[in-house]
């Protein structure tokens, strides 16, 4: 019984076992120290020190030596100051107050059990998960994989918007568009890391529509049909704005990094999303960067919730992601922050100020760029319940359009660089899967937190309620008392005196 | 509740709530006791048993305060008639020396400038020469006065917003030092330290203060004050005013008295609870060192002071109850 380990979170079993002052309900390690406790505290002459050993003794003593009448035990907290019983260590407790303590641990444990449940979530032990990831984006070659990629997808895009006709700038729309598109490529290379990881955070996560998206996301490179309707299926059933907007909250959560990814990509998809009535532009050559729309979907609709138009839902929704990772719930917090725009770009900020406006500058191109591909995207994944809201938002993103250029560039860095180097600043590695670091990482954040927050909500004693005697903090006592008819005197020569 | 052998209750004591009471500078045996009954008594501690009560000095109205002057021939009242009033022990009668344009709150009899202080509810203190009156000067003040404590050439004077004025006897143009009470809620009682290098104030809301005179930084870091009578009932904390505060006249060491009943000794210095004895019925309504350190008397009444919202005071709460200390007893820590 008296076997102590995890010190951290002890169990029931080992709290029980402790010994513990019935005078103030402290409790300690040993036998020995709460002895030396009662004897320092609640057994000792106040006259000449002397401890000792129990109540009658010190009674005893009190009346032999200095002729007093010991009435209650110092130090004792409310009730217990009976003298009367004969209490040494724990022998002699009331049984029924053992009872009761031995009741307050137990559901002092089970809060705690509560709380950190609560606190984590979902039943969070997948912490290991992002390192994965990490070493997986961090993996020279995945970078290669997916900068092959994102040079892919910008010519793709650069063909398939006449955007940008300078090298750099033409590299810069497709960049954009590709950008997003490259972190989708890099995706793409993580993509398959990602299935699996989308898989399992599909299952623990249900809640988290990220889950949903990651898994479409990764299949969608390797089998853009299944796995994007699926994941759009997922989406759009439950919460159509809601998991797109989810599925950058949890990169934002996974790593900074992956949001960045994880937004060009979705804001691709968003832009294709809305993009679906562009479809003319060139849905083909976006095809190979199914990815790279969904990311490019979510991606448009942070910009667009940036944009004071997106108000609607499908801003909210990416910032929200982004924000709610943070926060702390996994499951339950996203809803919330879907709720509070403003929020939103908080959580964009996180994910890197500049993240944000490169996504905005790069949704207008992805707009355009992706046009096509989201509609290719929008019929096989069935965002059609994306498809409308974004359609909104394209409506805005079309004036980005004509800065497209600028913005192209500046979404090319980031992607290139900036998800990269700012991936990995910022997440660790969480940027390579975006889905799964995300999911992981708030998970494990989630139940830090609330852990903390819990302790010291613990350590902090409540506050008891006071009562003050005498409350009048204006007029003392003594002048109370003279208005008080019977001591009323008037003064032979003036007035009335003190009434 | 059986009375231990060291202390002993004051036989004829007043009829009503007792405002205030405290031994004589000169002779350990003669209390002096003002009460709401509109009569200040005065007490030989050692006569008989339980002591006996000298004379009764009668006044117009209910006594706030009272003291020794220089002799235990001077005796000093003041109260709610607005008169600061000199008694003769050999007559009982009566002497007016000042009149304020308020009850009289708080007097105190200062042995190095030989005057009488009074402090008033009409917000002014005079400093009156008891031989000469035409020398009464008046000085007034921000607020209403709830309490004074001389020592040496300083006088404290405690006020309602929790303002305490530092006075040099000697220059009472202007106050010496102007402080704000340590304490959040309003300032009960001040009382000097017999070492002239502090004073300890009191709230309503259960807290002593111990602050010093001098003000330079080093000092004024010494100053803490801390909770006291107290009491939790069903997971409340009650918070009883602190009425009474006795600085010991050898030790310098301190009681306070509360609306608990309570009446502690404090080392100051080393900031240790000495003793705590055991609880009284009523409200401590004052309390009082013999100059020889020997006794303590503790005066008891009801009242608002503990709990009682009409502020009645059933005569048999009203109590003095003399203590004998023993050897040691209210010694420090150290000393």
């Amino acid at each position: 019984m008296t076997k102590k380990k995890k010190r951290q979170n002890p169990e029931a079993e080992d709290l029980l076992a402790r010994p513990w002052c019935y005078y103030c309900e402290r409790d300690f390690d040993d036998l020995k120290i709460l002895i030396a406790h009662q004897k320092a505290k609640h057994y000792k002459c106040e006259r000449c020190g002397r401890r000792l050993n129990t109540a009658g003794g010190l009674r005893v003593h009190m009346e032999q030596v200095h002729k007093e009448q010991l009435e209650a035990v110092d130090n004792a907290l409310a009730g217990r100051e009976s003298i009367d019983l004969e209490i040494f260590g724990t022998e002699g407790i009331p049984e029924n107050e053992v009872n009761a303590h031995n009741q307050r641990i137990l559901a002092a444990v089970a809060q705690r059990e509560a709380d950190r449940r609560a606190a984590s979530g979902q039943s969070g032990n997948t912490p290991k998960r992002p390192k994965v990831d990490i070493s997986r984006d961090l993996d020279p070659e995945n970078i290669k994989k997916k900068l092959e990629a994102h040079k892919k997808a910008m010519a793709a895009a650069a063909a398939g918007s006449g955007v940008a006709g300078a090298g750099p700038g033409g590299v810069s729309p497709v960049s954009a568009v590709g950008g997003r598109s490259a972190s989708p490529g890099k995706a793409g290379g993580y993509e398959q890391q990602q299935p699996p990881a989308a898989g399992f955070q599909n299952p623990a996560p249900a809640p988290f529509q990220q889950g949903a998206y990651p898994v479409p996301q990764a299949p969608a490179y390797p089998a853009a049909p299944v796995y994007s309707p699926q994941g759009q299926a997922t989406y759009p059933a439950p919460y159509h704005q809601p998991p797109f907007q989810q599925p950058p909250a949890s990169f934002g959560r996974g790593a900074p990094v992956p949001p960045g990814p994880g937004y060009t990509n979705f804001q691709p998809s968003g832009p294709h999303a809305a993009q679906p009535p562009f479809g003319p532009n060139g849905g083909p050559g976006y095809n190979p960067n199914p990815h790279n729309q969904f990311q490019s979907q979510q991606g448009p609709p942070p910009p667009q919730q940036h944009i004071p138009r997106a108000p609607s839902s499908l801003p909210q929704p990416h910032q929200i992601p982004g924000l709610p990772p943070r926060p702390n719930a996994p499951g339950l917090p996203p809803r919330p922050n879907f709720s509070g725009a403003p929020m939103n770009n908080p959580g964009f900020g996180r994910g890197g100020g500049g993240w944000n406006q490169q996504q905005q500058q790069g949704q207008g191109q992805m707009y355009p760029q992706t046009g096509g591909a989201n509609s290719s995207f929008a019929g096989a994944g069935g965002y059609t319940p994306n498809g409308p809201l974004p359609q909104s938002y394209n409506q805005p993103s079309y004036p980005q359009q004509q800065q497209q250029p600028q913005l192209v560039s500046h979404s090319y860095q980031p992607h290139n660089t900036n998800g990269h180097g700012h991936a990995h600043g910022r997440g660790g590695g969480p940027i390579t899967e975006e889905n799964k670091p995300a999911l992981e990482t708030t998970q494990s954040r989630l139940p830090d937190a609330q852990p903390a927050e819990k302790k010291k909500g613990e350590r902090e004693k409540p506050k008891r309620e006071t009562k003050m005697v005498y409350a009048d903090n204006e007029i003392s006592p003594d002048e109370k008392r003279a208005m008080l008819p019977r001591y009323e005197y008037h003064p032979p020569k003036t007035v009335e005196v003190s009434n | 509740m059986s009375q231990p052998a060291n202390q002993f209750e004051l036989s004829g004591p007043p009829e009503d709530v007792i405002s205030s009471l405290t031994f004589s500078p000169n002779n350990p045996s003669r209390l002096l006791v003002s009460s709401w009954d509109r009569n200040v008594h005065l007490y030989d501690t050692n006569a008989g048993l339980n002591g006996s009560k000298l004379t009764a000095f009668p006044h117009a109205a209910s006594v706030l305060d009272c003291c020794f002057g220089e002799t235990d021939s001077n005796v000093f009242s003041a109260g709610l008639d607005w008169q600061v009033q000199q008694l003769d022990p050999e007559t009982g009668r009566g002497n007016t020396l000042a009149t304020h344009e308020n009850a009289v709150k708080s007097i105190c009899y200062n042995a190095e400038t030989k005057s009488l202080l009074s402090g008033s509810w009409d917000q002014s203190i005079k400093q009156i020469d008891p031989r000469s009156l035409e020398s009464t000067s008046s000085h007034a003040q921000p607020h209403k006065i709830f309490s004074l404590s001389t020592i040496s050439h300083i006088l404290v004077v405690a006020m309602s917003s929790r303002s305490v004025y530092l006075y040099d006897l000697r220059n009472m143009s202007s106050p010496w030092q102007r402080r704000e009470s340590s304490l959040k809620f309003m300032t009960r009682t001040v009382r000097c330290m017999p070492n002239a290098q502090g004073y300890a104030s009191s709230s309503i809301e259960g807290r002593v203060a111990v602050e010093f005179f001098d003000p330079s930084d080093e000092s004024q870091k010494r100053k803490y004050a801390f909770k006291c009578h107290r009491s939790t009932d069903g997971g409340v904390d009650v918070i009883y005013p602190v009425n009474a505060l006795a600085f010991h006249p050898i030790y310098g060491t301190f009681a306070s008295g509360g609306g608990d009943g309570v009446v502690s000794l404090w080392d100051g210095m080393a900031k240790r609870r000495l003793r705590q004895y055991q609880r009284y019925p009523a409200s401590i309504a004052g309390l009082s060192f013999s100059n020889n350190g020997k006794h303590l008397a503790i005066g008891t009444s009801s009242g608002f002071e503990d709990g009682k919202d009409d502020g009645a005071c059933p005569p048999e709460s009203v109590k003095i109850i003399v203590r004998e200390l023993q050897e040691g007893e209210g010694k420090g820590k150290g000393q």
